[in-house]
């Protein structure tokens, strides 16, 4: 009895819990994505943020698109040698690429690399009060702040998956070559098979993972409390939070979208 | 462009149960230099921070001029920090930026200069504090007896009307204390701003304050000149006085 009504009531706090983050996020989320629109714009901040979102995971989300579409790659190809079916190694790879692995695996790298690094950013300057200096100064954190940062990792993610899903069928092609396909193989009934929308639909998934990186990034850094600690466990709470909302929100807009 | 005053009415903070401000009541005057001291953790930064809108008092009132500020809007607040400069207790440099980026942000944040203007007038008022030199620096290479001076001078850019100064000498060696309470002194005079300053140094307060107000026990416990502090009977001044000298 006492147990059971432990547990209800501990449930009954964890949905309060929720509820509170949602509204508290969703609210900061509006604000900062809308509040870029109004005057002044701060394009020099937005170039920056896209900089560091998309430049700098280059180097990152190549070699992680080279090799899950060639470890991808050598997975299939056994599989599909011994029914003859090595013409589809290709077309698979990159629908696979586009689709899934593309999208997916970006995000959770460029989260790991510039989420973190956000929460982490935001947290320090909101524990050493750096955020009370701006707004003291009528500097709007949220929009200086928050705002490019959002709009940085929701253009920039499907253009860094795009290279993804391009780089990881280069990958698996090359793979392929080693295990005996001819390029003709491996290339011919790519066209036919892979559609525009499936391409599409992982840009989109995409700028939608970006959206939710950088926001639950920004949304752990801004409401950071305590110390070096907070800082720690903000960081460490947005790349676990990023990567479940990912990989949930993923399986969801796939069932609707495919 | 008259400095306003600044009127708190019976303001309560609490903080976790612990109630910080138990109903503070005082009057800061116009174009005057205001002092407020008391003991550590008495709730004097907190007392700047419900000034500046940053954190909000649980009960009480905030008038600049007959404007009350209590229940205002960011909207009208922003129009207000705008003529404000506030020197944080621990400085609050901006780490991304360097020493210089941080002086000139205000101005290049409300397009209030120009690129080289602003630096000119950076130079010139970092050079009044001994950090002409250290423009280009980042602010993790400096002292925190220079990180106060950056600040200070971040605060006072934009010749703002009504200035804060949590603690502006704190940490600074002798000489630069005195250079430092000179150019606060020389800021007020040139401008005619309002100026608060929490302080634990009470050869400054004696010197260069108009008004001194004491905070104890999160309320006001003495509020007049100087010379009115050094001559009262109150049990809890000559407290802190005597401690206060003997410490110096
Ligand atoms: N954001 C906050 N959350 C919880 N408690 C706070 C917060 N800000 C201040 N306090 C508490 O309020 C009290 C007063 O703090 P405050 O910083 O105003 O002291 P102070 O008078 O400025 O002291 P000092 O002279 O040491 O700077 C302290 O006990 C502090 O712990
Ligand atoms: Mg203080």
């Amino acid at each position: 009895m006492n147990i059971a009504v432990k547990a209800v009531a501990g449930i009954g706090r964890l949905t309060l819990d929720i509820i509170f983050h949602l509204g508290r996020y969703g609210i900061l989320t509006l604000k900062a994505v809308f509040g870029a629109f109004l005057p002044p714009w701060r394009l020099r901040g937005l170039f920056r943020q896209m900089e560091l979102v998309g430049v700098d995971s280059l180097m990152v989300v190549i070699l992680t698109g080279l090799f899950t579409g060639g470890v991808f790659t050598l997975q299939i190809i056994y599989g599909f040698q011994r029914f003859s079916a090595e013409s589809m190694v290709g077309p698979t790879v990159a629908t696979a690429m586009t689709r899934e692995l593309g999208p997916v695996l970006t995000a959770l790298m460029v989260t790991g690399r510039v989420g973190s690094a956000m929460a982490a950013e935001l947290s320090a300057m909101k524990v050493t009060e750096q955020m009370d200096a701006l707004t003291v100064m009528a500097a709007d954190p949220v929009r200086y702040l928050l705002s490019p940062r959002i709009w940085a990792g929701t253009l920039m993610l499907p253009l860094l998956t795009a290279i993804a899903d391009a780089v990881g069928v280069v990958g698996g092609f090359f793979v392929a070559l080693g295990r005996g396909l001819d390029p003709g193989q491996f290339v011919g009934r790519i066209e036919d098979i892979v559609v525009m929308a499936d391409i599409f639909n992982g840009l989109i998934k995409s700028a939608f993972f970006g959206f939710i990186l950088t926001s639950v990034g920004c949304y752990m850094g801004y409401y950071t409390k305590g110390g070096a600690e907070g800082v720690g466990r903000s960081t460490t709470m947005a790349v676990v939070i990023s990567y479940v909302i990912i990989l949930v929100s993923d399986f969801m807009m796939t069932a609707i979208m495919f | 462009m008259a400095a306003p005053s600044i009127k708190i009415v019976d303001v309560v903070k609490t903080f976790d149960g612990d109630k910080v401000l138990d109903g503070v009541s005082l009057d800061i005057l116009a174009g005057k230099i205001n002092f407020i001291i008391g003991r550590s953790g008495e709730g004097k930064s907190v007392l700047m921070k419900i000034l500046t809108g940053l954190y909000q008092p649980d009960s009480g009132s905030i008038f600049y001029g007959d404007k009350n500020l209590t229940t205002a809007r960011t909207k009208d607040w922003n129009a207000l920090r705008r003529k404000m400069g506030l020197l944080f207790q621990d400085g609050a440099l901006f780490d991304s930026m360097s020493l210089g980026e941080n002086v000139c942000f205000p101005l290049w944040f409300h397009h209030l200069a120009s690129p080289s203007e602003a630096r000119k007038r950076a130079k010139t008022l970092l050079g009044e504090l001994g950090l002409a030199e250290a423009f280009f620096s980042p602010i993790s290479s400096l002292s925190t007896g220079e990180r106060k001076r950056v600040a200070l001078a971040r605060a006072l850019i934009m010749e703002p009307e009504i200035v804060f100064f949590d603690e502006p000498t704190t940490g600074l060696d002798p000489i630069l204390s005195s250079q430092v309470d000179e150019l606060i002194v020389h800021a007020q005079k040139k401008t005619g701003a309002t100026v608060i300053v929490v302080s634990h140094d009470m050869a400054a307060t004696l010197t260069l304050a108009d008004t001194v107000t004491l905070l104890h026990q999160g309320v006001v416990v003495f509020n007049g000149t100087p010379k009115q502090l050094s001559q009262s009977d109150e049990p809890e001044i000559k407290l802190f006085l005597s401690a206060v000298n003997l410490e110096n």
